[in-house]
């Protein structure tokens, strides 16, 4: 994000900051999207996301941590979405599967095991998941985002991913009888 | 490096929306037209003064008085607790002063690793700094204006416990000078205050220098579940306008824990 941009909206430029949300508004809901995995969740979040940022931008002390500061709103308000969301009857819509742009080297049951495997992660273990393998992160930008020590980190992550290993090895096994019995 | 997981995992994540539908962005930014921004100023005083809705009431005056007395009775009792508690002699008068350059003979050595581990890596100044703390938050900001001048962590980690997916583990020595000894105790008390969030153990720490705290989980909250005999444990005590640090998590030994401490008060005190 240009820092001029971030430095304008800081002192309350309302143009400068719908330029900056014109810029911002699809990564943040790419990311809310793999967090929450709801459409309608996703965008409810990255609608409040975009509002606390203008309400607390004269916080930020240094522009240049604007990227890690907008990611950290987000996820608290994606955390907030879920416990909402906890509360609520449970309304699951899984992502399609016959999605076209879906990568071909990833099974229907590899991308149902996962999608199952990762609702049941905290919304914790997600963004660190997220942060890594979507994002790109290394730890310490994790840690930097999250506001949190980087070996709370390394262990969330490594939480997750056995969890999701787990789905995925929950899937062979169960597949394996039936290709023995065929 | 990369695995088969890793890449089903990212090709997984690469699936699902990336455009932000208008009606959220339109949404937002009329929220924006109608909504003021945070006042800093009044965030920025709130912060420093968190007042109940009683101490409001009293007038500044007697404010002042009774913070007097009360600096005045806590500096006594604590004078009399330390000098009860068989502390180093020259503790109370003893106050020596550190610069950054002192750093990098206070942290342990890369070249003198603890037992069965390895040097991983030296972090300087922030990055250092976000390995205690995290960064670009209430608390990184309140420890840089606290004085913070630099800072110097060096990590170590042993292959022979580590578990798949880099949760090792792992030793951390870390330092940091600040520009008085007050300065340096009101960074202790932020940083304690951060800690108590993450390990309710928290307890006061005294053994050398000028007090501090520690804590001890085993297991630990974080360990893997397979891995019960895990935990986490530091020490972080202040020593003039200096702050040291050691953390260790996975299979360490509490001993040796103190071990490393001595061995970077040894080198403050070089």
């Amino acid at each position: 994000m240009e820092p001029i941009l971030v430095m304008r909206a800081r002192r309350g430029d309302r143009d400068a900051f719908a330029d900056i949300a014109a810029a911002i508004g699809d990564r943040l809901y790419a990311v809310a999207h793999r967090i929450l995995r709801d459409r309608e969740l996703a965008g409810d979040a990255t609608q409040e996301t975009l509002v606390k940022i203008w309400q607390e931008l004269p916080t930020l002390r240094e522009v240049d941590r604007f990227d890690a500061w907008s990611h950290r709103l987000l996820i608290n308000a994606c955390r907030d979405e879920l416990r909402r969301q906890r509360r609520t009857p449970s309304t699951v819509h899984l992502l399609p599967h016959d999605d076209p742009v879906a990568d071909a080297s990833l099974t229907v049951a590899d991308r149902d095991q996962l999608e199952r495997g990762f609702r049941r992660l905290t919304a914790d273990q997600r963004a660190v998941v997220i942060l890594q393998y979507y994002l790109d992160y290394s730890l310490a930008e994790i840690a930097t985002t999250l506001d949190l020590p980087i070996g709370t980190v390394r262990s969330r992550l490594h939480y997750a991913k056995r969890a999701l290993r787990a789905a995925l090895d929950a899937d062979r096994r169960a597949a394996m009888p039936r290709r023995s019995s065929a | 490096m990369s695995t088969d997981f890793d890449e089903r995992l990212r090709a997984w994540l690469d699936d699902g929306d990336d455009v932000l539908p208008d009606l959220y962005l339109n949404a937002a930014l009329e929220q924006v037209a109608r909504l003021a921004q945070r006042n800093t100023r009044s965030a920025a005083v709130r912060r420093y003064l968190p007042m109940s809705g009683l101490a409001r009431t009293v007038n500044s005056g007697a404010r002042l008085v009774a913070a007097v007395a009360a600096v005045a009775i806590v500096a006594i009792a604590a004078a009399v607790a330390l000098t009860t508690a068989g502390l180093p002699i020259g503790f109370l008068g003893s106050s020596p002063h550190f610069m950054p350059d002192d750093l990098e003979s206070i942290v342990l050595s890369p070249f003198d690793p603890p037992d069965g581990a390895t040097h991983t890596t030296t972090l300087r100044d922030v990055e250092a700094l976000v390995d205690a703390v995290g960064a670009d938050t209430a608390t990184w900001r309140a420890v840089e204006r606290s004085g913070y001048i630099d800072s110097r962590a060096e990590v170590f980690a042993s292959s022979e416990f580590s578990l798949p997916d880099g949760a090792g583990r792992s030793v951390t020595s870390w330092a940091a000078v600040f520009g008085t000894s007050a300065d340096a105790s009101d960074a202790l008390g932020i940083i304690r205050a951060w800690s108590e969030k993450w390990h309710p153990s928290l307890t006061s720490y005294a053994r050398w220098g000028d007090g501090g705290i520690s804590f001890e989980e085993m297991p630990s909250p974080w360990a893997p579940p397979d891995a019960a005999d895990w935990g986490e444990a530091g020490l972080l005590w202040r020593y003039g306008n200096l702050l040291m640090y050691v953390h260790a998590w996975g299979d360490y030994d509490a001993g040796e824990l103190e071990l490393l401490a001595q061995g970077m008060q040894t080198g403050a005190d070089q």
